[in-house]
């Protein structure tokens, strides 16, 4: 079979071809795809960076603005209280603890390693990031019953790849093409597990893997760092978070958050103050179109205490959520008439509710 | 406040207006040009609509927040498969959350695509068994188009380079084929498994 013959012959294995798309009757959604997507804020460099090639950019407010709006779009808005079974600080919330049975409890047993983030904290599935100050891995788990898709993916990566052994079991220890990003699978219990993390080289890494220790249910919920907020301390959390908001009428507290996972401080400050701007946003667009100067000015006012929230204050040292709320109070007080920054009608999906 | 010395949200304030309009108008040319190309190239990666309206939606977003780093010319194209091939990757890692936009892109795209052939499906599942990035550049090569010279471009090699990987890419994808074919007129040596290398891959 010569090159033109196994061109052809991969080309029927296209499926579909550019022309086909092209008929397809897509405009009104091309448009709207467009405008939604030019809706995003996007911050630009006052002065180039550093110097060429630094990675400043990369490392700097851009990403940790794509993530802060992620997050906004992931959290639900939202906090239950979650039922606990006690007043004291062992007390854990019934879903904590059984995210804790459920789990194999593994914690970084090294000098200077700590839990620095938890997401996604569900017996199902969830994610937390460990880390010593220099170098961090992230532990994810999953039903098991998709541990071999992820093999399978991992290994169509892989650069190499070793049988290895974590905590007891048999796993697969993978380095991703062109990196030094090496991750291993394996399966125990009802769970896939997979520990990923970009180290120096393979026995740095091997290493911190080998560290990965099996704890007791409150060893494992008290490393949750400071900033993560554990579920017994979440409500009190929030009552905090909101004790220099103005809330807009039936305003509903308890609706903040699913109340299913585990939240850092970061989150949970951009789920609740995003709630309640957008309920101020919600009114002031609202009473703009029926007329209703008085709540529109009540929602502007409102709106502009936000720039001493002192969640808000806190949140802006770790990213740039606050900055996205604060732009929405710059295009009120400009009447939404400065259609380059935000247009406070897209609220929703800028603040994540 | 570091990062507000550093860098200012784009306020369209003052002298920025002018500059933002112009920002805006290359990012509307750029999506007008290159939307259903990458809609295609996402299309004949992942089965799932939703998925590739996905993939191209965020490459896009990307796009709109990096345009200072999209060339200008045919290679905004190169770059924006690029990007599109990391966000898809990201996606087989798990690691891409879809947002309510996409979903309606998904629910909109009114498609449906053809059943594959016995043949299509035997060289879908050929590519498959290759190494990613031999894949890559077949389906780059022919599904997209793409010259040896422009994927040269695109992955900053020289042209050369570029012809010998394809060359190599197009020989190993013979090699399961024919694996296939002996399979199928009763030869061993062919385990139908993917392989899996303990090796350092070359560069």
């Amino acid at each position: 079979m010569n090159d033109r013959q196994l061109d052809r012959l991969l080309e029927t294995a296209a499926l579909i071809r550019d022309d086909a798309i092209t008929t397809l009757d897509l405009r009104d959604l091309e448009v709207e795809t467009k405008e939604l997507i030019m809706s995003t804020p996007v911050l630009t460099p006052v002065s180039p960076p550093s110097a060429p090639g630094s990675g400043r950019h990369e490392r700097g407010i851009v990403p940790r603005l794509v993530a802060a709006v992620a997050v906004a779009a992931v959290v639900v808005a939202g906090i239950v209280v979650m039922p606990f079974g006690g007043s004291d600080d062992t007390a854990w919330a019934a879903e904590a603890l059984a995210v804790a049975e459920a789990s194999s409890r593994l914690l970084v047993e090294l000098p200077g390693w700590e839990v620095t983030r938890a997401h996604t904290f569900t017996v199902a599935e969830g994610e937390m990031t460990f880390s010593d100050g220099n170098q961090s891995l992230d532990l994810h788990w999953r039903p098991a019953a998709e541990h071999d898709g992820y093999v399978a993916d991992r290994l169509a990566s892989a650069a190499e790849s070793h049988e290895v052994t974590v905590n007891g079991r048999r796993g697969v220890l993978v380095r991703y093409l062109d990196s030094f990003d090496f991750t291993t699978l394996w399966r125990d219990g009802r769970h896939s597990y997979e520990a990923r993390g970009v180290f120096p080289d393979r026995a740095a890494y091997e290493a911190v893997l080998a560290a990965l220790t099996p704890t007791d249910v409150d060893t494992w919920l008290r490393a949750m760092p400071e900033s993560v907020v554990r579920p017994i301390a979440r409500a009190a959390a929030v009552a905090e978070m909101i004790a220099d908001m103005p809330l807009p009428d039936g305003f509903d507290v308890g609706a903040v958050g699913d109340g299913r996972d585990v939240s850092d401080r970061y989150q949970l400050g951009a789920a609740v103050s995003g709630a309640v701007a957008c309920g101020w946003i919600g009114q002031w667009l609202d009473s703009r179109t029926s007329g209703d100067t008085a709540a529109e000015a009540e929602a502007l006012e409102a709106m502009q205490t936000s720039r001493n929230w002192a969640i808000l204050l806190e949140m802006e040292q770790s990213g740039a959520y606050p900055q996205v709320l604060w732009l929405h109070v710059d295009a009120m007080e400009a009447d939404d008439r400065v259609p380059d920054v935000i247009s406070v009608r897209n609220y929703r999906q800028a603040l994540g509710c | 406040m570091i990062e507000l010395d550093e860098f200012r949200a784009v306020t369209g304030k003052g002298a920025a207006s002018v500059n933002d309009a112009e920002r805006r108008r290359r990012f509307e040319r750029l999506f007008d040009e290159n939307f259903r190309k990458l809609l295609g190239y996402a299309l004949r990666r992942v089965a799932d609509k939703t998925i590739a309206a996905d993939i191209v939606a965020e490459t896009f977003l990307v796009a709109w927040r990096r345009l200072d780093d999209v060339p200008h010319g045919d290679e905004a194209r190169l770059w924006l498969y690029g990007t599109a091939r990391r966000v898809l990757a990201n996606h087989h890692r798990g690691e891409r959350r879809r947002s309510g936009l996409v979903d309606k892109l998904g629910a909109h795209l009114d498609l449906t695509l053809p059943e594959a052939s016995e043949e299509a499906l035997d060289v879908r599942a050929a590519l498959d068994r290759l190494d990613d990035a031999d894949a890559e550049l077949l389906r780059l090569s022919v599904w997209e188009g793409l010259t040896p010279a422009e994927l040269a471009t695109m992955y900053g090699v020289p042209p050369a380079t570029m012809r010998t990987r394809l060359h190599r890419a197009r020989a190993r994808l013979r090699e399961q084929l024919d694996a296939k074919r002996s399979v199928a007129s009763g030869h061993e040596g062919y385990d139908g498994r993917p392989p899996v290398r303990d090796t350092e891959e070359e560069s």
